[in-house]
Parts: C-alpha cells; sequence; structure tokens
C-alpha cells in the first residue's frame, strides 16, 4: 500500500560504485539537484542570449529576478553585502528552483530532505563566520557579548549567545525542511481522501486545489526566508555592532 | 458633479493622506517560524549537554544544565524573531 511517504524515498539510479567500502551513486534526490541546477542555466542563457537595451520577456524575467534579489540583498545587508551577493542569488535560485521542480507531479523535492537543507544551511552557517572573522579577526568574537549586561551576569549571557548562535543553521535548515515535508504529505493525504471518500471526494479534490496553489506560495515563500535569513546573518558579521 | 463634491472629494482626499497606512502585516514571523527557533536552541543546548556528559561521565548533570541554557536562547531567539522592525 502506498503511503504519503513514499514520494520522500531514496533510490538509486544507475550503477553503485563502492570507493573505500563507501558505495556511491546517482540517487534521486542528487538527479533533482542536477536538473534544477541545470533547468536554471539553461534558462538563464536562453534568456540573455540575445541581449538587448529593450529587453523582450525571458530577458525581462531574468533582470527583474536579479535585481529582487540585488535589492533584497542592499536592503538585508547593507551596500557593504555587494559582493556577496553571487552567492546569495546562487542559493536563492537553487532553492526556488528545487521547491518548484518539485511541484512537477511524480518529481522529487530535494528541500524535502533534512540532510539537503542542513548541508546549505551549514555552508551559509560556515561560510558567514568565515567572512565575520576574516573581516575582524578576533573582534569578531564582540558579537556574543550582549551590550549593557553586568559583569556578573556576562558568563551566563555569553553561553546563551553562543547557542543563539549555534542553533542558527539548524533553525534554517529546520524551517525549509518542515516547510516543504508538511505540504508535499498534506497534497498527498488530501489526495489520498478524494478516492477513498468516493462521490463525496470532490470536497477534498476542492481543497487540494486551493492546497496546490498554497504550495506554490510556500515553495517562493521558503526559498525567500532561506536568502533573506542568510542576508541577515551576513549583515551580523559584515557591520559588528 | 458639483464644486461642492468636488471640494468634498478634496477634503476626504487630504484627510485620507494624513493618517498613516496600517502597518504592513509581516509575511513570516508566524507561530511555525518561532517554533523552529524554540526548537533549534533546545536541540543546541540539549545536544551540548550530552556531549558533555558523555566526555565527563556526569550524567545527567550537564544536560539539566544545557536544556535550561537553551531553553533561555530560544527565547532569546523568538524575542529577536518578534522585535526585529522590518
Amino acid at each position: 500500500m502506498a503511503t504519503p511517504l513514499d514520494q520522500f524515498a531514496i533510490s538509486t539510479i544507475g550503477p553503485v560504485v563502492t570507493v573505500e567500502g563507501f558505495p556511491l551513486a546517482l540517487t534521486n534526490s542528487a538527479l533533482a539537484m542536477l536538473a534544477s541546477c541545470a533547468l536554471l542555466m539553461v534558462l538563464v542563457r536562453m534568456a540573455l542570449r540575445r541581449p538587448a537595451l529593450v529587453p523582450n520577456h525571458s530577458q525581462s524575467i531574468a533582470e527583474q529576478v536579479y535585481l529582487f534579489v540585488a535589492q533584497m540583498v542592499e536592503d538585508n545587508a547593507g551596500t557593504k553585502a555587494k559582493p556577496y551577493f553571487p552567492l546569495i542569488l546562487t542559493l536563492f535560485m537553487l532553492i526556488l528552483f528545487g521547491n518548484m521542480l518539485g511541484m512537477v507531479p511524480g518529481s522529487f523535492t530535494f528541500t524535502s530532505h533534512i540532510s539537503v537543507t542542513f548541508a546549505l544551511a551549514s555552508f551559509v552557517f560556515l561560510f558567514v563566520t568565515a567572512v565575520g572573522f576574516y573581516k575582524h579577526g578576533l573582534r569578531f568574537l564582540s558579537l556574543f557579548i550582549p551590550k549593557g549586561v553586568p559583569i556578573l551576569m556576562l558568563p551566563l549571557m555569553i553561553v546563551i549567545e553562543l547557542i543563539s548562535y549555534l542553533s542558527r543553521p539548524i533553525s534554517l535548515a529546520l524551517r525549509l525542511f518542515a516547510n516543504m515535508m508538511a505540504g508535499h504529505i498534506m497534497l498527498k493525504v488530501f489526495a489520498g481522501f478524494v478516492f477513498t471518500l468516493g462521490a463525496a471526494g470532490v470536497f477534498p479534490l476542492i481543497i487540494n486545489v486551493a492546497l496546490t496553489g498554497f504550495e506554490f506560495l510556500i515553495a517562493f515563500l521558503q526559498a525567500y526566508v532561506f536568502a533573506v535569513l542568510s542576508c541577515l546573518y551576513l549583515s551580523d558579521a559584515l557591520n559588528l555592532h | 458633479m458639483t464644486d461642492n463634491d468636488l471640494t468634498k472629494l478634496d477634503a476626504a482626499l487630504q484627510k485620507a493622506k494624513k493618517t498613516p497606512p496600517p502597518p504592513t502585516k509581516k509575511s513570516d514571523a508566524g507561530a511555525l517560524r518561532c517554533a523552529t527557533e524554540m526548537l533549534a536552541a533546545l536541540l543546541v543546548g540539549v545536544f551540548i549537554g550530552v556531549t558533555l556528559d558523555k566526555w565527563w561521565a556526569t550524567q545527567p548533570l550537564f544536560l539539566i544544565v544545557f536544556f535550561f541554557l537553551g531553553s533561555a536562547a530560544g527565547f532569546l531567539n523568538v524575542w529577536r524573531t518578534l522585535t526585529k522592525k522590518d
């Protein structure tokens, strides 16, 4: 019997190569990632094939996306974050395409696995921390010393601030993963009701139509939230108080 | 439309311009966001506690200490999420 969780099953595609006792293979998750990367590159290439001063439709879309993310970086991290704009744009577009490709019936949503979202979030976290230390040296550690705290409370507050800082990648990963997984399970559960309820199945069908639209909103919103939070963390590292 | 109507409309427009627009609703400051912030900090706290206990064989001293520190960090996260002025 098929369950709503079957859609998240990982399966290998093609041969499994064992390297030092560690099996390596192309999985459906990796294939979805490659597909979204390839689609992204092909679409942007096609959009900018014949750049014109007065853009056509596809060039206009590409430029709008560029400006949208550029504005987001400037609003949330300031002008100092300009050099990191390509990173944020790449992250945003990869997650957006992953979420949107996951909305194609029968496809695999790679952002619905915490291993993937946690890898992305850890990368952001390590990168931001490295930028902080590179820009400010050991002065970056003053991020963990809150202002206006009595000396007596300081040891406690530093530990709390440190835990709060370490929780950033986890909350970043958890949010994207939980939203994508919950939404896709809900779609499958309501789709199951359509068949089991017989003639009354038209009601869950109507709900499912609405939910599908809602899922598209979530797919965009979560990519946006991931990018905005990355900008905010970057801003903390660049503009020390 | 008479002149009187136009002056009335103008007065209404001026009044509407003076009243500040209603505060825009935050897009993702909902319950789920606060829940993940809280949960993430608790997970980090408990993980640190369990690891320190394993190193120094002091079960469950550090688990308890870091559970409370983690929940404090969780409240700090939620507080920062909700008071952000964007």
